[in-house]
C-alpha cells in the first residue's frame, strides 16, 4: 500500500472506491469501535454506532475535502454518532447527556460483554463520575493516543485547553485508583 | 496504566496494524474489562459492507424508477400539447411503436406514472418544441435510453 494520499484517492475513485472501503473497514474498524465503546459503554450500542458510523462514512465520502486528515474525519463522524446516539437516548428518558453515560455505566456490570474485576470496575466508576467533556478528553488521548491537535479538531476545544484537562484529569485518577489499591492491599 | 504509543496517522500497513489493532483489544480489556463476542470484527464487517450493497441498490432502483416517471410524464406531456396544437402532427395510436406504448401501459398498471405534467407547463412547452425534435426525442431517449435500460436491468 503506498501513502495516504493515493489512498484517499482510490476512495473518491468509483471504480476503485468498494476495494479501498473494504481496505479502510479494515484498518479502522477495531479502533472506531473501541472508541465509540467508550462513549456508549455497552457493546450493543457500540455495534449499531459503529454500523451507522461506517455507512456514513461511505455517503460522506465524496464531500471528504482533506481538510483533515482520513484518520482525523473519521474519528470525528464516529464522535458525532455517538453523541447522536447518546443524545436520542437522552430525549427518550428525559436525562442529562452527563446522565445517560452514567446510566450505561452503572448497568455496566449486567453488560454480557463486561468482565471487569474491582479495580477495573473502579476505574470505570471514576471515569463516569467525570464531567462528559473531561472524560471524553482523557479517553481521547489516554485509549485512542490521538494527538492534541486532531483532538481539537474532533472536539472544537483549544489545544492548551485540551492539555490542561487532560493532566488534570490524570492526576485525578492517579490519585483515585491509589487510594483504591491502598484500600484493597487493607482488605488483604 | 499501560500506553499505546503507537500513532496511526498515515500508517497503512497491515502487520502494524494488526499490532496495534491486538494491543487496543488488550489495554481495553485489561484496564477497562470491555469484551467482545468472538469473531464480532469479521462478522461486523460483512454486515456493514452488506448494509452499503443494499443502500446502492435501493438508490439505483429510486433513480431508475424517478428517471421512468419523468421520462413518461414528459413523453404524455409532448403527445398532450401535439394534440392541442398541431393535431395533424401526432402519429394515430396505432402507429405508436408497440414497445412504447407498452412500456407506458405498464407503468400506468404499475402506479408509476402517476405524475401530472402542469398543464401551462405544457403548453408553453410545445410552443418551442419542433416536429423533428419531438421525433428525435421519442426515438432517441424513450426508446433507446429507457426502454433498452430498463430491459438490459431486467
Amino acid at each position: 500500500m503506498t501513502g495516504e494520499g493515493e489512498f484517499i484517492r482510490n476512495l473518491l475513485n468509483n471504480k476503485e472506491k468498494d476495494k479501498a472501503f473494504k481496505k479502510l473497514l479494515d484498518l479502522y474498524q477495531e479502533r472506531l469501535y473501541w472508541h465509540i465503546r467508550k462513549l456508549v459503554i455497552t457493546h450493543e450500542n457500540a455495534d449499531d454506532v459503529l454500523q451507522n458510523t461506517f455507512l456514513r462514512i461511505y455517503k460522506s465520502l465524496p464531500n471528504f475535502q482533506q481538510k483533515s486528515s482520513l484518520h482525523t474525519w473519521m474519528y470525528r463522524i464516529a464522535y458525532n454518532e455517538s453523541l447522536r446516539f447518546l443524545e436520542e437516548n437522552k430525549k427518550k428518558n428525559h436525562l442529562s447527556l452527563d446522565d445517560v453515560s452514567r446510566k450505561y455505566l452503572n448497568n455496566l456490570v449486567d453488560d454480557a460483554f463486561f468482565e471487569g474485576d474491582e479495580i477495573q470496575l473502579k476505574l470505570q466508576r471514576i471515569l463516569s463520575e467525570l464531567p462528559e467533556k473531561e472524560r471524553q478528553i482523557f479517553q481521547m488521548k489516554y485509549y485512542d493516543d490521538l494527538k492534541f491537535r486532531e483532538m481539537e479538531e474532533i472536539l472544537g476545544i483549544k489545544e492548551g485547553t485540551l492539555k490542561s484537562s487532560y493532566y488534570n484529569t490524570v492526576k485525578h485518577i492517579e490519585k483515585n485508583m491509589l487510594a483504591v489499591e491502598l484500600l484493597s492491599n487493607n482488605k488483604v | 496504566m499501560k500506553k499505546l504509543n503507537n500513532h496511526m496517522d498515515s500508517k497503512l500497513e497491515t502487520g502494524s496494524q494488526t499490532t496495534f489493532d491486538s494491543k487496543m483489544h488488550e489495554m481495553h480489556s485489561e484496564e477497562l474489562g470491555f469484551q467482545v463476542p468472538k469473531d464480532y470484527f469479521s462478522t461486523s464487517k460483512i454486515e456493514i459492507l452488506e448494509k452499503i450493497s443494499n443502500q446502492k441498490e435501493q438508490r439505483l432502483g429510486f433513480f431508475s424508477r424517478k428517471r421512468i416517471i419523468w421520462s413518461v410524464a414528459a413523453s404524455i406531456a409532448i403527445f398532450i400539447a401535439l394534440t392541442v396544437f398541431k393535431p395533424n402532427a401526432i402519429p394515430s395510436m396505432d402507429k405508436i411503436p408497440a414497445i412504447v406504448s407498452d412500456t407506458i401501459d405498464q407503468l400506468k398498471t404499475n402506479g408509476l406514472a402517476q405524475v401530472e405534467p402542469e398543464e401551462n407547463d405544457i403548453l408553453i412547452t410545445s410552443l418551442f418544441v419542433a416536429d423533428n425534435e419531438i421525433d428525435e426525442f421519442v426515438d432517441n431517449y424513450v426508446l433507446e435510453e429507457l426502454v433498452y435500460e430498463e430491459v438490459l436491468a431486467n
